[in-house]
């Protein structure tokens, strides 16, 4: 296995293109991406081996600090490599799925146990055992209704978990539960454990990510178990804040790939006499994608930057939830506009862009929903005001 | 002195956005609080009684540092202003 994140870290985007385009292009081009279209229309998953050699480059453990056995790499870098496996990889579903795997073995080394080191940790890092996190319900964080009710030294787990990216690979769901204390526990439970039933979801799009729901019938586990015993609550928000600018980071390498093409398409296509990249109207609507293509660029390198000096607010991070927020917006939008220019060959599986269409709205909903952000970045504008206010007025 | 509620906090002080009491330190405020709201309890403090990482607390104006919000004797006068701030995102 080697270790891409010796090298990697502190490198331009430039570099990172050029080892992705080296190490994983052909194999996408290859391997992945001839089923792609398949997999969307009869909502097939992933299957294991498609994350092989993803392993064998050391991405499953690149956030992995060395001393356990990973990479060490930063998150800026892995960002970089996302966006770089967007563009080469035609299913989002990959990238995303890779980001979850590579997070979730921290999260379990971050316990500091050298047993689920060894039991867990390190066939994640081979791509041999795949996690998840179970955490959404049908309800708002603080009305969870999952229970883990204590008998001796075991807890017996009931409740539903309503969607899991990556649950039909997973081996091990890292799964959020209140105890009787109402206070939110994170426990590691695998998908022999009796009581487990784990089904799929249905969705728009996506489809290759193999979403589930996950229902906890009197699942009952040792402590040993438990990998957060106090306050998971803000061990997820944590979580979800770090991963939230991931689900972003594909989908610049997707704009780009759309962009591309279409502007390869259009050069094919013949109207009134002239290829449709030199009619302007068209060309003004290919800048119109351009602009949207590069500032998502350009908010999302920010974002990750701010990483790297650690400028960030660890709970809930405003400027990289607004560059998520940004993204997703944009590349729906754009996808749309490649609808627009190439017409009934863009609605039909000639041309990806309905698929991709579908599967950048899947950011509506995933990694905390738009409308979500939306409401935490304003009520942190309002709460920044108020705080400079009353500075303002100690300071009289 | 005065403690602000915003937010998904809201609905556990009855929405009241403001709440004025009189507290000599941290630990009155926060059981005051608790008193009052009996179902703010679970959702502000962890199972040892602290308030939960995912509430960032501002004491006039000024972010409370990790050591400041679990020091129970954290000084507290009357013209204080409290603010709970709660940004709780889903997955």
């Amino acid at each position: 296995m080697t270790n891409p994140s010796a090298f990697l870290t502190g490198s331009s985007p430039e570099v990172v293109q050029q080892f992705v385009r080296g190490e994983l292009a052909e194999y996408f081009a290859t391997s992945v991406n001839p089923g792609a279209a398949e997999r969307d229309a009869r909502s097939i998953p992933f299957t294991a081996d498609v994350f092989e050699p993803i392993a064998r480059l050391g991405l499953l453990g690149f956030l992995l600090p060395r001393e356990l056995g990973g990479g060490g790499g930063d998150r800026r870098t892995f960002g970089l490599i996302l966006e770089q496996i967007g563009f080469y990889c035609d299913e989002l579903e990959l990238a995303s799925l890779v980001s979850m795997y590579a997070d979730l073995v921290s999260v379990i080394a971050a316990s500091g146990r050298n047993d689920l080191l060894a039991t867990y940790v390190a066939p994640m890092i081979r791509g041999e055992l795949f996690a998840t996190f179970a955490y959404t319900e049908r309800t708002d964080a603080l009305s969870f209704t999952s229970r883990a009710v204590k008998h001796g030294n075991r807890y017996v787990l009931r409740g539903e978990k309503c969607l899991q990216t990556g649950g039909h690979l997973a081996g091990v769901f890292l799964t959020y539960v209140r105890d009787e204390h109402d206070d939110l526990k994170l426990f590691l439970l695998e998908r022999s454990d009796p009581g487990m039933h784990i089904e799929p979801v249905a969705t728009a799009g996506f489809r290759a990510a193999g979403l589930t729901r996950l229902e906890l019938r009197d699942v009952e586990v040792s402590e040993q178990r438990v990998i957060a015993r106090v306050d998971a609550l803000s061990h997820a928000q944590r979580f979800l804040n770090d991963r939230r600018l991931f689900v972003a980071c594909p989908m610049i390498g997707r704009m780009q790939s759309i962009l591309n093409s279409c502007v390869t398409h259009l050069g094919s296509v013949i109207r009134y006499g002239a290829p449709l990249t030199q009619h302007q109207a068209v060309q003004a609507k290919l800048g119109r994608m351009f602009a949207r293509t590069q500032t998502s660029r350009a908010v999302l390198h920010d974002a990750l930057q701010r990483w790297t000096s650690n400028d960030r607010n660890q709970l809930f991070d405003p400027i990289s939830s607004a560059a998520k927020y940004t993204i997703v917006e944009n590349a729906i939008e754009l996808a749309r506009d490649a609808l627009y220019l190439t017409g009934w060959q863009g609605y039909s599986t000639n041309l990806p862009y309905e698929r991709m269409l579908r599967g950048f709205m899947s950011g509506i909903a995933g990694q905390t929903a738009q409308d979500v952000i939306e409401l935490l970045l304003g009520n942190h504008v309002v709460t920044e005001v108020v705080l400079s206010s009353h500075k303002k007025a100690v300071n009289v | 002195m005065k403690v602000v509620f915003s937010g998904t906090l809201l609905r556990f002080v009855n929405y009241s956005k403001e709440v004025d009491l009189e507290a000599a330190n941290l630990h009155e405020c926060i059981g005051q609080l608790s008193t009052q709201f009996p179902s703010l309890k679970p959702v502000l403090l962890t199972g040892d009684g602290h308030v939960r990482d995912t509430h960032q607390l501002f004491l006039n104006g000024e972010q409370l540092a990790s050591q400041e919000r679990t020091n129970a004797e954290l000084p507290l006068q009357g013209n204080d202003t409290l603010l709970i701030l709660t940004a709780i995102a889903g997955g």
